[in-house]
């Protein structure tokens, strides 16, 4: 029918952790698409990318009164795309969904009309502060930080964590991590790390070739030739396998998760690389980013962490072309979190609430475009805050009642 | 706008959209055009697994398919259509040419929408027929459940994953239908000799020696009976072992499909090397 797309019934919750594969990427959208009779499929689309395939939906979606957010603006890949209105449109470079839940991860909330600056249902949600991990946890983080960083995400983000083990997300390579495994250098290299000799580097060319998923190597976890496990394969073992320990925690009602078995098995193991890549598929995971696109992201992203009146509030990731110059990059940044504020409402009765703060972006305030993404960690529960419209920001209405709030 | 989104598709005189359909004539297989509205047809859904260009009897043209899908093509296919029209894509659609192929994708909601039936062909994968005997005369959906799950114990070697469930193109041409009739491919054959192996089975197996226990499941899992076991590994020529997917490891299936173990000493490098060949990329059928 005309009045129906993915988010009509339960298509996309039912679906949002599907492993249902198809062979090349653009079957996501074929395949799902042409049953609503408001959708065309593309002329030439056998030469368009993903990307633009993508971009061609979202744009007859919008025609057609059914838009929707998209998760991977211009501005956020683009570094010279700071213009209010194209900057907020979906980039051309998408990740490529490797299975039906990756694809629906890039479909954002249903919205009344396309999002930019000037939308009535964009609002202003925080004034936010953000710093690179480097900065906050230093170069040689502490085990102890990343490990409770990671056990905040689980309990703040419980559903989405539940739903990336058992959909087989993060699960992928099971939960048994070789105690026996060490960086390789040439995977490190891959990744975007550089030993000097006494500690891990972080590299900074833009053209490096980052991350290798590692889905090739499938070896047994009693295997001794564990050379081959890539650090992200290694990372998502050692997440599920925390994952698991603390879920059985909370079926059992008790606040020992057990962890320190993790931390034992691999005392000298730790090293930087493995755990800011923790910290990436934590933030992923957060933000209902698919765990296939983790090469694509680290090539464009960085973690950092966000802070809100000087407490530490969610992890969040910052396009790369967005970062301070190398001589300030130790100042915090100041960003605007953006949110949609959708109409309707769930639940019923006394627990009815209004859709707010869904698809958080982080804006850059300078150009009013985004340039980072942030999990959803507003509750839906109503407050007695007045959100400000960010186009009421823009020209400068209300601004004294953001600023008031400094 | 709208005559610059829409592609070049088949209509006829009065700007009707055309799809190529098929019947059997006098045992050979024959392609006609007509509008979908107006022709009485079934529509196949299907899974196409491990292909390759293969003449089949009955058909006058190669096609891509699977040996299963050959033979169910052959030996199948006519008695579920009698000489009525139905449309396939392995059949239907020239797969050599690739403007049809990608042609057809738009006009697959109005294929399955208008058809009388969808026909759902699952593959003999999922559940095996130690499964069905596992569950035979259950009473409740809790019976059923209690006992499939004692008796899945006995597949924690490998993947009980069904195929036709992990294609997006599956889910979608059933979501479109409006009557769909399940049936299953062919070698899903029911083995009465071979008794239903249970969870206390696959626990007193780890305490027989590593031999004993390789002999068992290679004589008692019907799954490794079945043309879509898996073979043992082709890595090293020392290397002789059972090649099963891990249950809850569905990607080791690249690795067993192109039969090679886990194990480093097969890994493909060292295979390509000792070999001094490619390595295989479909899935390698067992010697009768």
């Amino acid at each position: 029918m005309e009045s129906e797309d993915l988010h009509t019934g339960r298509f996309l919750q039912n679906n949002f952790a599907s492993q249902r594969s198809a062979t090349m990427s653009r079957d996501y959208i074929f395949a799902t698409m042409p049953q609503f009779p408001w959708y065309k499929y593309p002329m030439g689309a056998a030469d368009m990318s993903f990307g633009d395939i993508y971009a061609d939906l979202y744009q007859q979606a919008a025609d057609n009164g059914h838009a929707f957010t998209c998760r991977f603006t211009r501005s956020m890949l683009n570094p010279g795309m700071v213009d209010r209105v194209e900057g907020w449109l979906p980039s051309k470079q998408q990740p490529e969904p490797s299975c039906l839940g990756d694809f629906l991860k890039l479909i954002g909330h249903r919205v009344p009309q396309i999002s930019n600056g000037a939308s009535q249902h964009v609002h202003l949600t925080a004034i936010v502060e953000a710093v690179e991990f480097s900065d906050c946890l230093g170069t040689d983080p502490e085990l102890e930080v990343v490990f409770a960083m990671i056990e905040a995400s689980m309990e703040a983000f419980w559903a989405d964590w539940h739903v990336s083990h058992h959909g087989g997300e993060l699960s992928k390579f099971g939960h048994l991590p070789s105690s026996l495994w060490t960086l390789d250098s040439q995977d490190g290299m891959k990744c975007g790390w550089h030993y000097n000799g006494s500690q891990w580097e972080m590299l900074e060319a833009e053209n490096e070739v980052f991350m290798n998923e590692g889905s090739s190597s499938e070896h047994e976890e009693t295997d001794d030739s564990v050379a081959n496990v890539t650090l992200f394969e290694q990372t998502m073992k050692i997440l599920d396998r925390m994952w698991c320990l603390k879920d059985q925690a909370r079926f059992l009602k008790t606040r020992d998760s057990k962890w320190h078995f993790v931390m034992d098995e691999r005392r000298r193991g730790w090293c930087t690389p493995l755990l800011r890549t923790m910290l990436l598929i934590e933030t992923m995971v957060n933000s209902h980013i698919p765990l296939s696109a983790v090469a694509w992201i680290n090539r464009n992203f960085l973690p950092i962490c966000v802070t809100h009146r000087g407490r530490s509030v969610t992890l969040g990731l910052l396009a790369k072309h967005a970062r301070h110059p190398k001589a300030t990059r130790a100042l915090p940044y100041r960003f605007w979190s953006v949110a949609q504020h959708l109409p309707g409402e769930v639940g019923f009765g006394a627990t009815l609430t209004k859709y707010l703060g869904k698809d958080l972006f982080l804006v850059d305030p300078t150009v009013r475009v985004p340039v980072g993404i942030l999990p959803e960690f507003i509750p839906d529960d109503g407050t007695n805050e007045r959100y400000e419209t960010l186009q009421a920001l823009c020209t400068g209405i209300g601004a004294k009642n953001i600023r008031s709030k400094l | 706008m709208e005559s610059v989104r829409k592609v070049d598709k088949r209509i006829d005189d009065s700007g009707a959209l055309l799809i190529k359909f098929a019947r059997f004539v006098n045992g050979t297989l024959e392609l006609f055009e007509d509008r979908p509205d107006s022709c009485e047809y079934v529509a196949f859904s299907h899974v196409w697994g491990d292909w390759k260009w293969r003449g089949i009897p009955g058909i006058p043209y190669e096609v891509k398919a699977s040996q299963e899908k050959a033979d169910f093509i052959e030996n199948d296919l006519p008695a579920l259509v009698g000489d009525g029209a139905f449309w396939m894509d392995t059949l239907t659609v020239d797969q050599h040419n690739e403007k049809e192929v990608l042609d057809i994708v738009q006009s697959i909601p109005t294929i399955f929408r208008m058809a009388k039936r969808t026909i759902a062909v699952r593959e003999c994968d999922g559940l095996y027929d130690c499964c069905m005997e596992a569950v035979r005369d259950f009473q409740t959906i809790k019976e059923f459940k209690s006992k499939l799950y004692t008796h899945c114990g006995a597949h924690d070697e490998f993947v009980c994953n069904e195929s036709y469930l992990q294609r997006l193109w599956t889910l979608q041409e059933c979501l479109i239908s409006h009557t769909i009739q399940f049936i299953v491919a062919p070698n899903s054959t029911y083995m009465p000799d071979l008794p239903a192996l249970t969870f206390q089975d696959s626990l007193t197996m780890t305490s027989r020696s590593t031999q004993e226990n390789q002999d068992r499941k290679e004589s008692r899992l019907p799954f490794l009976q079945t043309p879509n076991r898996p073979g043992r590994c082709r890595g090293r020529s020392t290397c002789s072992s059972i090649l099963i997917p891990r249950l809850g490891q569905p990607q080791r299936y690249s690795r067993v499909r192109q039969g090679l173990c886990a194990r480093r000493h097969c890994s493909q490098s060292e295979q390509a090397a000792a070999h001094g060949k490619r390595r295989p990329s479909y899935w390698p059928i067992p010697p009768e």
